[in-house]
């Protein structure tokens, strides 16, 4: 399997042995060994995948990266963090997403109406099976426990992702106020409800 | 000698026992001790390199700072790395510089006179124009990236291939070429986006940044 180290908080190192890797078309920084780079034009999903993921703009311009070898990428000077899934399952914002091995299955699913009022769409990526992923946040990634004891209320601008056993809500704190225009600047919320962990950027988008 | 200081990922502190640096204008935060600070037309080299400079674009406004004391740099919340030379050359964007020791000598590098037609390739697939700074000799500067500035060693066995637009310098016994990837994808408009890099051969040390130009 693919190893994902990041290097000082912005640049993620993956040895790869023969494998494939899929990563945000660009990323890449620098390599050793023998690595080839070609566009994905499925993203690993089929047709069908792709497809999908046209119609419901939860695009992703991906490339395949494949050899033997160290191959380094980075965003932007963003934060990045990697995760490692074991037969898991990862909810999360395509564009969060760096680079991935190509062992997991990733998926457009829909993600209920919140998307209309967050500017976020109203699907979401799932990242599913056991592997590797690097995800890049704006500031350092926080992982936040959710259990049945305490719901978690996330801004959206600042939401991430999440995993585990979660439902997703929107919730609104609309008073007159909000109608006079003396909003706090916090009328709507996620709230998550069940066992897991919300992941969240310092930054709100 | 002048000695540096990593303060924080942003700052560097240089220590001055009756020395002298050379920064880049502008970039001093603060400084203790009895410092004198002038701008600097020659930056150390003469009149010739300044002419060079002038017509290469590769032009740098610097400042020096000369006395004993303690001084801080930091330019713009760009990250800042500390770079040692010793009795080596260093190859950087004179933009990417943030400070350097007086002791080092300074000069402007045609890429054509290091890697002919394939320096020049690089220099303008880059952006970053032909011609690039040199510092030789020992001492230490101080460089700025957008994200940390990484360090990744070039040895014989081990070549090390670069996004020219995440490049920033390099040292030591290095030489470089254009290496392309390209195969019918790109043609059809599916390229993967690194369609090119630069490949440092040798022995030394290549820098890049956490981000793409």
């Amino acid at each position: 399997m693919s190893r994902f180290r990041v290097n000082t908080d912005r640049l993620l190192e993956v040895s790869l042995q023969n494998e494939k890797v899929l990563a945000i078309a660009g990323a890449m920084v620098a390599y050793t060994g023998t690595i080839k780079f070609e566009k994905s034009l499925l993203g690993g999903e089929g047709l069908f995948g792709a497809l999908k993921r046209k119609v419901t703009n939860e695009g992703m311009s991906l490339m395949q990266t494949s050899g033997a070898g160290t191959v380094y990428f980075a965003h932007n000077a963003t934060e990045i963090t990697a995760i490692a899934l074991a037969q898991e399952k990862l909810f999360i914002e395509s564009s969060s997403l760096l680079a991935y091995d190509a062992g997991l299955k990733t998926n457009a699913t829909f993600a209920g109406l919140r998307g209309a009022t967050s500017g976020q769409g109203l699907f979401t990526t799932t990242v599913e099976g056991s592997g590797n992923l690097a995800v890049i946040s704006r500031g350092n990634l926080i992982a936040l426990e959710v259990s049945p004891a305490h719901p978690l209320f996330v801004d959206p601008d600042a939401f991430i992702g999440y995993q585990g056993d979660i439902r997703q809500e929107f919730v609104f704190d609309v008073n007159w106020r909000t109608m006079v225009g003396q909003a706090s600047g916090e009328s709507y919320q996620f709230k998550f409800t069940g066992q897991g962990v919300v992941y969240i950027q310092p930054a709100e988008r | 000698m002048p000695a540096y200081r990593q303060i924080n990922e942003k700052l560097v502190e240089i220590t001055l026992d009756n020395e002298e640096v050379f920064a880049k204008r502008g970039a001093m935060i603060s400084y203790q001790g009895t410092i004198h600070f002038a701008r600097s037309f020659l930056a150390g080299g003469g009149v010739q390199e300044l002419a060079m400079r002038a017509v290469t674009n590769e032009g740098h406004t610097l400042m020096t700072a000369k006395g004993s004391g303690k001084v801080y740099y930091g330019y713009d919340g760009r990250f800042a790395s500390i770079i040692d030379v010793a009795n080596e050359t260093v190859y950087v964007e004179s933009d990417t510089l943030l400070a350097f020791d007086a002791r080092l000598r300074t000069g402007t590098m045609f890429l054509g006179n290091q890697g002919g037609i394939q320096g020049l390739v690089r220099g303008a697939v880059t952006g970053q124009g032909l011609f690039t700074t040199t510092l030789q000799g020992t001492g230490a500067i101080a460089i700025l990236s957008d994200g940390n500035a990484i360090g990744l060693p070039v040895t014989a066995a081990q070549p090390v291939f670069v996004d020219p637009n995440a490049y920033i310098g390099h040292k030591g016994n290095l030489t470089s070429g254009i290496v392309t990837d390209l195969n019918w994808k790109t043609f059809v408009g599916q390229a993967s986006g690194e369609s090119y890099q630069v490949k440092f051969m040798g022995q030394g040390t290549v820098y890049i940044q956490a981000s793409e130009r």
